[in-house]
């Protein structure tokens, strides 16, 4: 639904993944002014690294409003990290970046 | 789309199956996840039920600043082939929070930021060379606070 | 709490006592807390209550560590403080240099000027709209200003009579019950910091205003000083006060000084 901040950083052969997507992560089950807010939340989300598949999630509700992740993968700077989701809606969002 | 019943759950029969019926609630709306999710989830319910205890390390806060945020990590980097890293929190509505399967050069590390309605034990699950062993912790969630 | 306001009065501490100067008091505060909490050093207090708690503190480096959830937000107001001309007005030419300078008492206007006051005024004069005061636009604004000073030490000057006669007057109400509840800014964040309110540890007054406009969980957003100013005296049901009007400007005058010394610091995720 919204941005993706992707910030892939390479120390010693590992490369921390940090990312932060914008989204609302509505469950469906809270109501504003009593009326439901339907459920508006990523469901799948995959990381590759240097096009390998290297995270393939399934996302549940519970994940905080503008889901933040890390992951590690052995890595060096340059390499290339890409993000995709997927949400309830049919809603998809990505991102690349080069590990610094 | 909106008159399809993907009903397979227990509300069959209750009022909301009524509305989903009448076409007034879809599906998405119903469920808090998809039934895809909820059975990824029923799946780690079993697998928490059978799991042996963990040496793992597993970060979340013993008292959460706020229940909407609170940051939860799993270390298994030191454990060889992890293929699965899954946070559940039982008291929630839907206990799973998510389920990462990791492969290739991915380390068996995994941080984020979960919703607790309430206080609950959290189960960090890792699953490697097909085993799954869980670390639990208490997370207290309390309802704040000063400040408007 | 009789013998703790006998041990404060001692050192000069409470509302009535004549008019001291910004140095005395604040070195009067410093001691306090140092008195309190003898482990914690100065510098520390510029992360306020995460100075006290290491539970909460753990979850506040984590949420700094990933990526903060308020920095979008900033980055959108470096590019609003553009997009709004905001650069042009001599206030804020120099974005560090506001910081820094603000809260300040203007002589010629005989009234105390705050950051937000002054980014209101120039939005005004370029937009010729009208900017609100505690969230929003002017709270990303105002933290993307700040973050320029972040490393500097506040420096909040007060010189001259009429300068003093409002920070006594912020002063006064800092330390005034107010409220159904009858309490005042100190009874929570002096005399009982680090203690518990239900479920919340209170944070000390010293160190409060190094990370304004904060990013508070509670409100999932960005808010100025003064929209919190609201808050607790909407927890203390007391009687609400307009931001950026007379009696809050004063209080952030002497609010603001009494963290003088302490670093500006751009971690401003707070509960």
């Amino acid at each position: 639904m919204g941005s993706i901040k992707l910030k892939p950083k390479a120390r010693k052969g590992v490369i921390g993944i940090k990312a932060l997507i914008k989204h609302p992560m509505e469950t469906g089950l809270r109501k504003k002014k009593g009326k439901i807010v339907p459920a508006n939340h990523i469901v799948h989300m995959v990381v590759s690294h240097n096009g390998n598949v290297v995270v393939d999630a399934d996302i549940g509700s519970s994940i905080s409003k503008n889901p933040y992740f890390k992951f590690n993968v052995a890595g060096a700077k340059g390499d290339t990290i890409e993000l995709k989701y997927k949400d309830n809606k049919g809603k998809t969002g990505s991102a690349t970046a080069k590990s610094k | 789309m909106k008159r399809r019943l993907f009903l397979k759950s227990a509300m069959a029969g209750s009022a909301v199956a009524t509305a989903v019926g009448a076409g007034l609630l879809t599906p998405s709306m119903v469920f808090a996840n998809t039934a895809d999710f909820k059975a990824v989830s029923d799946a780690a319910t079993a697998s928490s039920a059978g799991a042996g205890k963990g040496s793992f390390k597993f970060k979340a806060p013993k008292i959460a600043e706020n229940g909407a945020v609170v940051p939860m990590t799993v270390d298994a980097s030191k454990m060889d082939g992890v293929t699965n890293i899954s946070f559940y929190v039982v008291n929630n509505g839907t206990p799973l929070a998510a389920s990462f399967n990791l492969s290739g050069a991915a380390a068996g590390y995994v941080s984020t930021r979960i919703k607790m309605g309430k206080t609950s034990p959290v189960d960090a699950l890792v699953t490697a060379g097909g085993a799954t062993t869980k670390v639990t912790q208490e997370v207290k969630v309390t309802i704040g606070g000063c400040g408007g | 709490m009789k013998k703790l306001i006998t041990a404060v009065a001692g050192i000069g501490f409470l509302v009535g006592v004549a008019s001291a100067d910004v140095a005395s008091d604040q070195k009067a505060f410093i001691g306090y807390f140092k008195s309190i909490q003898p482990n914690v050093e100065f510098a520390d207090y510029t992360n306020g209550v995460y100075a006290y708690d290491a539970g909460s503190r753990d979850q506040f480096e984590e949420i700094l560590d990933g990526i903060p959830p308020y920095e979008e937000s900033v980055e959108k107001g470096g590019a609003e403080y553009l997009k709004f001309g905001l650069n042009k007005c001599a206030a804020l030419a120099d974005p560090a240099a506001a910081r820094l300078k603000h809260p300040y008492f203007d002589d010629a206007t005989n009234k105390v000027v705050t950051l937000e006051g002054v980014i209101k005024a120039c939005y005004k004069q370029q937009t010729g709209k009208k900017l609100g005061s505690n969230k929003g636009k002017i709270a990303r604004i105002s933290s993307w200003i700040s973050d320029q000073a972040a490393g500097e030490k506040v420096n909040v000057k007060v010189e001259g009579a009429a300068a003093q006669a409002a920070y006594d007057q912020g002063k006064a109400f800092f330390y005034g019950k107010r409220g159904q509840f009858n309490m005042s800014c100190a009874d929570c964040h002096v005399y009982n910091a680090g203690k518990k309110a239900r479920a919340d540890i209170l944070s000390p007054a010293l160190g409060h205003t190094t990370h304004v406009p904060m990013y508070r969980a509670k409100w999932a957003g960005l808010g100025t000083l003064q929209r919190r100013y609201g808050g607790c005296l909407k927890n203390m049901r007391a009687k609400p006060i307009g931001s950026q009007t007379e009696t809050m400007n004063n209080l952030e005058y002497f609010h603001q000084a009494m963290s003088n010394g302490l670093e500006i610091t751009d971690a401003r995720y707070r509960k």
